[in-house]
This record gives structure tokens, sequence and C-alpha cells, in this order.
């Protein structure tokens, strides 16, 4: 239940900013631990190229890292929603990466298939609960064929488990509107689904 | 509520992200209507299928982070010997003498800053502020980072710089100073904790009683820079021991404290000696301005 989890945390790494800001001891090394994997796999998600989503985290961190250092005062810290924030840089920079590389003209990354193979997977504990390695194929491939929105507020709102404000402050627009784009984000991929269900059924 | 509006904030209902009312209303609806409880079921075994799908981030993102934002490090060559300086773009901040090698050094500031520290040329006007210092010379003022201290250690600190070269302070002196008079033990513990010895010259503070007392890195090398400052220690000393506390001035009725450059201007035969800042007092005397005995003792 993502909701009050979420609540805790904002209240922990609130904090957290102003450690880093004040430069306590291992503050930093402790954000960079806590959300290197939401981040990692959001960019993933986005620029869907192992190398380039381990450039756009690190350079998040960097950027988040300079701005808590050097240029947010005391008050902006406090009152920082870090996990949000955290996810609002790493887009930016992935979505510049994507205009740079379409620019850049370079071929375009093929969609759905190997995007999850460069990287380890999280052992997570939803992992037991899953009829194993063939549902989540079918749920990367209908994630795969999702258009970047859509795969983008699923990655957030399924896969990072963020609240509806924290899309909002991710993805801009109003709590409302985070909510519409998952309403039809969810219903696409599970159209998706129940097509890939049906192929395998055959 | 129907099915419709049900279906619309399922998702919401999930993770309780709805109004009290908007929250009964979908218990009320679950639980008599069949196909929308269900349409919940799925929707929740699909989120938790989605969080398998969560990543690892690779190992060296975080090892190259933390190497980028670390401070730097690197030797200053000076009269005490080689002095290891660490500093960040906020400025010096760690300084370790009599540390041998590089790697205790890195060891301490991971351990102090919790930070690692990489090599590097120290800036020269680090290195020069350093070499100063050691030598007992005045140093330029350079930029410190105490962030990682708590506000009265931060107080405590810089209050140091209020203490000349070639002066010694009582612990006690110090509290007063921040307006913590009955703080002395903590003022020592904040001393014990100063991330840049020689810069902030906690050297400079010693008991009453006599002796240049404890110092991170030794007494013998406390001893050798306050002797390098012009600290008089053998008259300190001996006053020490003799129980003096405030030297008196006969001819201006002024009492300081006995390292103040102030009484050492004062002729020898005008110098009359005092147990305490009260005797001091009583006798007539008032305290000197410039090495305050008695800030705040009235």
């Amino acid at each position: 239940m993502p909701e009050p989890t979420n609540r805790l945390l904002s209240r922990l790494t609130v904090n957290l900013a102003l450690d880093v800001r004040r430069g306590r001891k291992g503050a930093f090394e402790r954000l960079v631990r806590d959300h290197q994997d939401a981040l990692f796999g959001y960019a993933l998600g986005l620029v869907r190229d192992p190398a380039d989503a381990q450039d756009v985290t690190q350079d998040a961190f960097l950027r988040a890292h300079r701005a808590l250092t050097a240029s947010y005062d005391e008050e902006r810290c406090r009152s920082l929603e870090l996990r949000p924030w955290l996810f609002r840089i790493t887009r930016n920079l992935a979505l510049n990466r994507l205009r740079a590389r379409r620019v850049a003209r370079e071929a375009p990354l093929p969609e759905a298939d190997g995007y999850h193979e460069a990287a380890l997977r999280l052992p997570s504990a939803a992992e037991g609960m899953l009829v194993g390695h063939e549902r989540r194929q079918r749920l990367e491939q209908a994630l795969g064929r999702l258009d970047r929105e859509a795969r983008e507020i699923v990655q957030l709102r399924f896969v990072q488990s963020l609240s509806y404000a924290e899309i909002a402050a991710v993805a801009g627009g109003s709590e409302a509107a985070a909510r519409g784009k998952v309403f039809r984000a969810l219903a696409r991929l599970r159209a998706h689904l129940t097509q890939e269900e049906a192929c395998h059924a055959m | 509520m129907r099915c419709e509006d049900v279906i619309e904030r399922l998702d919401a209902f999930r993770t309780r992200e709805l109004s009290r009312r908007e929250l009964r209303g979908m218990e009320t609806h679950l639980a008599d209507c069949a196909p929308c409880a269900d349409e919940l079921t799925e929707l929740e075994a699909l989120a938790a299928d989605c969080t398998a799908l969560r990543m690892r981030c690779p190992d060296e993102v975080a090892a190259r982070l933390l190497a980028e934002t670390g401070d730097r490090y690197g030797p200053v060559e000076t009269d005490l010997g080689r002095v290891w300086v660490a500093f960040s773009d906020r400025g010096i901040t760690l300084v370790h003498l009599g540390v041998r090698t590089p790697a205790a050094f890195e060891e301490a500031c991971r351990s102090r800053l919790g930070r690692p520290a990489r090599p590097a040329e120290v800036p020269e006007r680090f290195a020069a502020a350093i070499r100063t210092a050691a030598a007992g010379a005045a140093p330029r003022e350079v930029p410190v980072d105490l962030s990682a201290l708590s506000p009265f250690e931060r107080d405590v600190l810089t209050s140091l710089r209020r203490i000349p070269r070639g002066e010694v302070r009582p612990y006690a002196w110090l509290a007063r100073e921040v307006g913590r008079p009955r703080a002395v033990r903590a003022v020592g513990n904040a001393l014990a904790k100063n991330p840049v010895p020689l810069i902030l010259p906690c050297h400079r503070v010693v008991p009453t009683t006599g002796g240049v007392g404890g110092y991170r890195f030794g007494s013998a090398l406390k001893r050798a820079v306050l002797e390098r400052e012009g600290v008089p220690l053998d008259d300190l000393s001996r006053f020490g021991r003799e129980g003096v506390r405030c030297l008196g001035c006969a001819s201006t009725h002024v009492y300081c404290l006995p390292s103040c450059r102030g009484i050492r201007r004062a002729r020898p035969e005008n110098r009359v000696p005092f147990s305490s800042e009260q005797a001091a007092a009583r006798a007539g005397y008032r305290p000197c301005r410039l090495c305050r005995p008695a800030a705040s003792a009235a």
C-alpha cells in the first residue's frame, strides 16, 4: 500500500535533504542508496538503454547534490518533497537525452525486447507471488507496446508506487489529471495484456 | 455509487487516496458488487506484478557519485612536519597532524566526515594558511567547512578566532564568550571535535592550573605550536602552580589574564598577582578590555 509508506518516506527524506545540505556524515550516500534503484528503473523506462540510464541516474544525483549543497537554502531543503523532486530531475535529463538522440538521428532503440536484460532485477517480495518468468515477460511486452507517456505513467504508479500527488509533481499537471492519466494508461495496459494472453492461449 | 464511478476510483481506492466519504461509498459498493470486487482483485494483482519489474541500479553509479561529490585532500609540508588537509568547494574540511600515510588520512576522512576523499593538489591559499599557522604566524583567513557540526560546536570553534596569537585562554573563558558560562565541559568536547586544528586555534585553550592540556595530536605538538606563537609557557606554568589566575597593573588598576599582551607590556615591578578575578575586583581593579578576564562574571 504505497500511500502511507510514501508519507512516511517523505517525512524521513525531508530531513535527509537538509542533512545533505548541512554536510552531515553519510547523508548523501544514504540519499543515493535510498533512491538509486527507483531512479535508474525510471530512467531506463524512458531512455531504454542501460548505459544511457546509468548516465542519467548519475547526472540526476550530481545535480541534486549541487542544488542541495550550493543553490538551495535551509528553508527550501526543509520543505522539499525529495522523492518526486529526484524523479523530476531524472525525467528532465532523460527527456533531454531522448531529444538529443532524435536530433542526432540515431537509429531508434528497439521497443520492448531486451529492455530489462542488461540490468539486474531487484529481488522483491512480489517475486515469490508471481507465477513467474512467463507472466512477467508478458507484462513487459504489454508495457513495451504502450506509448512513451502511458509507459511512464505505469512505471511511476505501478512499478515505483508513487502517489497521485507525486506523479503530478513529477510529470506536471494536477492530481486529478494524474488520476485520469493513470486510468487511461491502465486501461490500455490491460487491453495489451488481454491480447498477449489471447496469443499465448492459442 | 455507480459501477462506472467505482471503476474510475478503483486505483485510488487501492492506495486509499480518497476522501473518507468516497472510501466509505466504495466499500459499500464493493461489498455488494461482485464484478467490481473482482476488478479490484485483478488490479491489486497487476500492481503487485508490476513491482517485480523494479530494477537494481548498477553499483558503479553510487561509487562514482561518492567519489565525485567527496572531498579532495593532499599533504602540506610545514615547520611541524607533514600536515594532511582535506577540502571541498566550501573550504577546508579536515586537518590532521602526525598522520603517516595517505591511507590513514583517507580513513580519517571516512570516519570523521562520512565521505571518501581523493588525492588532489591542495590549493595554494589553503596550503599557505596551514604553513603560516604551523609556523606560529597569523594566517590569512580561509573558509572552513563546519557544516557537519552542531550550532553550539560551530559557535565554540569560530569563537577561537577571538584569541590572539601568543595568548591562551581557559576553557571557562570560552564558555563565557559563547554565552554558556556553565557549559565548560561541553566546550571542551566541542574543541576536541575541531576538524580544522591550526586554522581554528583550539590549541590556544589551556587549563588554568598550568600545563598545556590535551590535544588530539599530542601535548608535545600543542606545546610546539604555542611556543612558535610566542606564548610564555614557562611563566604560565609557574603562575598555574602558584595559584595565580590574574595579573593586575598597579599603575592602571586593570587586571588581565596572565598571557594577555596588555599586562605583558607592563613593567614587571607593577604587576600584582591575584588568585581570582573576584580578588582583583575586590582590590579595586577593573577587567581588561583586551582579554576580558571576567566578561560575564558580574
